[in-house]
């Protein structure tokens, strides 16, 4: 089992060096095979790997491989060591897997483009980079991979860097993911001056030892974790990158910022659950941000006419379930809605691909309509993507989104006001996304002439790779049958919340989290989790509230319809109505100006400031005047230099009496 | 003593197995040379790396034996460690060598014999734990380099270069046995630690003529190594050999210096000797640097810059101990390896007749050949110390080392000089890819290289990434040279200890 564990990070690494070494020699459809294949082998090695720890007693469930010591000076040590948990399990093979379908998918997307095997050297770079951020047993091996996929993404947006916006995009997502990580790499240091230590294992054992003294310091290491995940999760205040990241090809898109890089946050928070039950504080945050950063994107995604920006935001949204089941205290939840989202966001956005292929590249929903004729594969796949993200029974989105609006009430910091939140916007998803797939699939054509004309189904490759992820969006969510419906069903017990059960040693049960809350506070003052915690199996209030959730989003999907269909006008003389809204949705609340205004010009003014008055005076001053110093000691030196042997003999001399007068003294 | 017996010659044939197993291989390549000039082209080179495979064999068999000091040669785990750097260093030569000797019809049977001449003399000084010896060492290291450094005898610039290095090498090695022949008068032994030893039991003080000894022999390999001052010969010799003995004599003849200083550092007297060695340090990294910034011509900046690296490595011979020793030998391999690279990289593209040796030259030339552009970037990023390559690692143990040992300011010092290094290595990196070609100007730099040349160059930044990865395993590999060089200098005075000492507490002197 250790003898290959190492492997799953390293074959996509050899593609990378195949394909930078030797891609433009190579023929394409090689090139691309290579590219396929070590992530398939990947898939296959975690495949079996999870088979192997399914086969363990649930206990120890954890395969650790030290592969060799990496720094080890003085007080400091850290070694290159992989981890094999249900945790890394479940990312490793959605990584692997659905990375997979995307590279597949990538062969017919990009095949018309000249830099073929870059760009599949970048893919595997991510996935190796990826790979390493989620079987990582440190926290230093895991902000390398950490910072690996930040490059990968500055890389894959900025792929097409000959369209500036494509370069800016890139630009803008690594400036804002740095803030991020200046966050995370704050927190891991101070994880090291305190725990002496940047294993897993040590750190939580410590907190777990001791929850109550150490509230307060891991505190604010959790904030400043979170600060990480907020960044590489696209998450309020640092979310800005992401909708511009769709400037990189669809694939990337796919990949990098929906199903698997911008979940690296999500997968932090849960990995350091202990250190985060143990700060109340921290959690409440996270979950807050969370909800808001759901109902915030998802209002902005009502508006958007760019069939990829739709996405964006919906993935934005998305993320923020994810954030807020993790701040409920129902980590499981977070990791669930993370797995399911991977196979249907990804089903979207190839999906959309797929679309952009046949418009020629246009992106504007105004400008389709009807395409379900042209588009048979892409629309039915596309139809089972948005009724899973809707929550529509029995779509995996149904099962993961239902347990995390759940868990925000129900989870040992669960409370109302999340529950509020998680429903309105899963009724504003149901919406966003009926307005999607009706303007683009149904209703009358909008398409210029010419773009009608070269309509056309995608290649059979990219066809069957949204196939593939169509039966992943629909089957995904039985893996985690909530225990009220497999009582309702008399479903046996192993088919009962199996995800959950496999994933708790990882992430904690709701004992587990309670006690730890309690320790942390001294048990009195979050009543709510005594009360989540009778809550926990109220079965008729669970049927209850997802009848509630299930009803509204059905009804906004029909509102949709009856919207973009029955009724086309009725969107724009809503938007007619409701003037101020719609322009401050449409313009995402204004804060990409908020922030030029508040955040960049200042910085830009400063910069130009400190340019002009500290660079040029000071700065250049003093590399100016190294530079003259350092030519008159060069011209000085050169009464030396002379190159007449004897000045040099004459200055060994000299050396050699300095020698000599400081031992004797 | 006990009567020698043929025991005791069998040990000592061993100890020297490896010195002269490279010293006969050199033998067999120059006669295969001078017998059938017509193959020399590739068997020459190709027997002198099967020369230096053999004599890493003998080494490692050696070093397997345990062997015990065998009065003027010792075969401990350090001069193992350090003789298979050594022979690394040597064995790149080679194939580094090998394009460039074609290119400028160098192609001679005695450059590789010559070479490896050299190497075993770098391998004696090392493994010598006395002075006479270790002067033999280096004079076999030193007068083949002459030679090399001459080798194009058609450029005036090699000729100046190879006279320049023999008058200045000869005034230096006359400081060497003047100063050993004074130790000896003092001490009564030419034995490294003994004679420390013999000084410190002797007297509260130290004798003044064994100090003046001493710092005449300091002298001497500070010139080897070029430690500022004794370091003003190192440009106009750098950059007037031919391109690979230049860059043989920046790693092999520094190494075999450092060598020999970490033996020989142990033996000085407290106090001063560290302030000194303090001294040095900080000269030689603040001026190497310095003067760095300000060169254009690219041999003469990898000259100055071989000789802030030299500042660096005296802070862990300042720092002593296991873990300082051990991040020389670390650092040792690692300068090697970007070292190496970087002058392969220089060969290149130079072009026919060393044409294009400025660094303006390098225009844009990482648009026409990625793989150099590449590779350069690699091996000025590993020099200047980032992460994550093995310059940074090897700083980093060498800074550390020197902390532990309780030098903060000497590591700050360093810390900032490696600051300025950053500025003129980046600048090699900038020229090549941000810079566009200019039509016309001057010679261009070139970029087609045979298959070979490229391969190397290509190994040798994957080294410098894997040292870089894998440093700890390298540590822990170089730990044990820097242990067995402690457990050597104990035995020594032990083994010269006729009768029970009545002060025990001496027995401890010799490694401070």
């Amino acid at each position: 089992m250790r003898a290959y564990l190492w492997l799953i990070p390293l074959l996509p690494l050899l593609g990378v060096l195949i394909n930078a070494w030797f891609g433009h020699r190579l023929p394409r459809r090689v090139s691309g095979a290579v590219a396929c294949l070590v992530v398939f082998g990947s898939f296959v090695l975690g495949v079996a790997a999870l088979i192997r720890l399914i086969g363990m007693p649930p206990g120890q469930r954890i395969i650790y491989h030290k592969l060799f010591p990496w720094i080890s000076t003085g007080g400091f040590e850290s070694a290159v060591a992989l981890m094999y948990d249900p945790l890394s399990a479940v990312m490793v093979c959605v990584v692997t897997g659905v990375g997979f379908l995307i590279h597949v998918y990538s062969l017919g997307y990009m095949a018309h483009d000249p830099r073929y095997p870059r760009f599949f050297a970048y893919m595997n770079l991510f996935t190796f980079a990826m790979l390493m951020l989620v079987l990582a047993d440190n926290f230093l091996l895991m902000f390398v991979g950490w910072e690996g996929v930040g490059l990968c993404s500055y890389l894959l947006i900025g792929f097409w860097f000959e369209r500036k916006s494509a370069s800016d995009a890139g630009m803008k997502a690594f400036i804002v993911n740095r803030v991020g990580d200046f966050g995370f790499l704050l927190g891991m240091m101070f994880i090291f001056a305190v725990f002496g230590s940047l294993r897993f294992h040590d750190v939580f054992k410590q907190v777990a030892a001791d929850p109550a003294t150490l509230t307060l310091t891991v505190t604010g290491i959790c904030l400043l974790l979170f600060v990480g995940a907020t960044g590489k999760s696209a998450q309020i205040p640092l979310y800005v990158w992401l909708p511009d990241a769709m400037e990189g090809p669809t694939p990337v898109s796919a990949l990098i910022h929906a199903a698997t890089m911008v979940t690296a946050g999500v997968y932090m928070v849960a990995r350091c659950w202990i250190m985060f039950l143990n700060a109340p504080l921290a959690l409440t945050v996270v979950a807050c941000i969370g909800a808001l950063t759901a109902l915030f994107a998802a209002t902005i995604a009502l508006v958007q006419n760019d069939i990829k920006r739709v996405l964006a935001y919906s993935t934005i949204s998305q993320l923020g379930y994810m954030f807020m089941a993790c701040g409920a205290g129902v980590f499981a939840a977070g990791v669930f809605h993370l797995m399911t989202h991977a196979f249907f966001k990804a089903l979207l956005f190839l999906g959309a691909g797929s679309v952009m292929h046949a418009m020629s590249d246009d992106t504007d929903i105004r400008r389709m309509g009807g395409l379900m004729k042209w588009l048979p594969v892409t629309g039915v796949t596309f139809w089972v993507g948005t009724l899973a993200i809707s929550g529509i029974p029995p779509f995996s989105g149904f099962f993961s989104k239902d347990e995390i609006i759940w868990s925000s009430l129900a989870g040992p910091m669960g409370s109302w006001v999340f529950w509020v939140f998680g429903v309105v916007t899963a009724a504003l998803t149901a919406f966003y996304m009926a307005r999607l797939t009706f303007k683009v699939f149904h209703g009358q054509p909008r398409m210029s002439g010419e773009q009608k004309h070269h309509l056309h189904e995608s290649p059979p490759s990219m066809a069957w790779v949204l196939i593939l992820l169509a039966v992943g969006a629909s089957l995904a969510g039985f893996l985690n049958i909530p225990p009220a419906i497999a009582h309702l069903l008399h479903l046996p017990e192993r088919w009962t919340a199996a995800f959950t059960n496999f994933l708790e040693p990882s992430v904690g049960t709701h004992e587990q989290a309670v006690y730890l809350l309690e320790a942390s506070v001294g048990g009195s003052q979050i009543g709510f989790a005594k009360l989540a915690h009778g809550l926990q199996h109220n079965a008729a209030l669970e049927f209850g509230l997802m009848g509630i959730t299930l009803a509204l989003a059905a009804g906004a999907i029909l509102t949709g319809r009856w919207m973009y269909v029955s009724r086309p006008g009725t969107g724009t003389a809503l938007a007619r109505k409701l003037p101020f809204l719609f322009r401050t949705l449409q313009n995402k609340y204004y804060l990409d100006e908020f922030y030029k205004a508040v955040i960049v010009r200042p910085g830009m003014a400063l910069g130009n400031a400190l340019w002009r008055g500290f660079d040029v005076l000071v700065i250049e001053g003093i590399v100016n005047g190294i530079a003259i110093a350092t030519a008159i000691i060069s011209r000085l030196f050169r009464v030396f230099q002379t190159g007449y042997v004897r000045n040099y003999a004459a200055g060994i001399l000299a050396g050699a009496i300095l020698i000599i007068w400081v031992l004797m003294r | 003593m006990t009567a020698p017996s043929l025991q005791i010659i069998t040990w000592n044939l061993w100890v020297s197995a490896p010195v002269c197993a490279l010293a006969a291989s050199a033998m067999v390549t120059l006669i295969a040379g001078a017998f059938w000039p017509a193959f020399a082209r590739w068997l020459t080179p190709c027997l002198a790396l099967g020369g230096i495979a053999l004599t890493a064999a003998f080494t490692i068999l050696a070093g397997m034996l345990g062997l015990p000091p065998a009065g003027m040669q010792v075969m401990d785990s350090f001069t193992v460690v350090f003789d298979l750097i050594i022979l690394i260093a040597a064995f790149i030569t080679v194939l580094v060598s090998n394009h460039y000797v074609t290119r400028e019809n160098l192609e001679r049977g005695e450059y590789y014999a010559l070479m490896m001449l050299s190497a075993s003399g770098a391998m004696l000084m090392a493994a010598s734990d006395n002075y006479v010896m270790m002067f033999l060492g280096l004079e076999l290291l030193s007068i083949p380099l002459y030679v090399l450094a001459g080798f194009s005898r058609g450029r005036s610039e090699s000729q100046e270069s190879a006279l320049k290095y023999l008058l200045l090498g000869a005034f230096a090695s006359a400081f060497f046995v003047f100063g050993a022949a004074l130790v000896f008068s003092a001490t009564g032994s030419t034995n490294i630690v003994v004679a420390g030893d013999a000084t410190e039991r002797a007297l509260v003080g130290t004798t003044p003529i064994y100090v003046i000894g001493l710092a005449m022999i300091l002298t001497a390999l500070a010139f080897k190594v070029a430690l500022v001052p004794f370091h003003m010969w190192t440009p106009d010799v750098y950059q007037g050999a031919p391109t690979s003995v230049t860059a043989f004599m920046a790693v092999v003849a520094k190494a075999a210096g450092f060598g020999a200083l970490a033996r020989v550092a142990a033996a000085g007297p407290e106090g001063s000797w560290t302030v000194l060695l303090w001294g040095l340090s900080a000269a030689t990294m603040i001026w190497g640097n310095l003067l760095a910034i300000s060169q254009n011509n690219i041999k003469r900046l990898l000259a100055y810059s071989s000789i802030a690296h030299a500042g660096y490595l005296l802070m862990g011979i300042l720092a002593g101990g296991r873990a300082g020793i051990s991040a020389v030998l670390f650092y040792l391999l690692a300068y090697a390896a970007m070292t190496f690279g970087a002058f392969a990289a220089v060969i290149i593209l130079a072009g026919r007749g060393d044409g294009a040796e400025d660094i303006e030259d390098y225009r844009g030339i990482a648009r026409r050949s990625p793989l150099l552009g590449w590779t350069m970037a690699i091996f000025m990023f590993s020099l200047a110390g980032l992460p994550p390559f093995a310059g940074f690692f090897g700083k980093l143990y060498l800074f550390s080392a020197a902390v532990e040992a309780g030098y903060p300011g000497l590591t700050v010092l360093a810390v900032l000089t490696s600051v300025m290094g950053v500025f003129y290595y980046l600048r090699v990196t900038v020229v090549m890819w941000m810079q566009e070609p200019e039509a016309e100007s001057g010679p261009a730099a070139q970029t087609s290289a045979p298959l070979l040349s490229r391969l190397v160059l290509s190994a040798l930044a994957v080294a410098v990434l894997a040292l870089g990865i894998f440093s700890s395993p390298v540590l822990r590999w170089t730990n044990s040279g820097s242990a067995g060089l402690e457990r050597s200098a104990e035995a020594a005075i032990q083994m010269t200890l006729p009768e029970p000492t009545n002060a025990p507490a001496a027995l401890s002197g010799g490694s401070r």
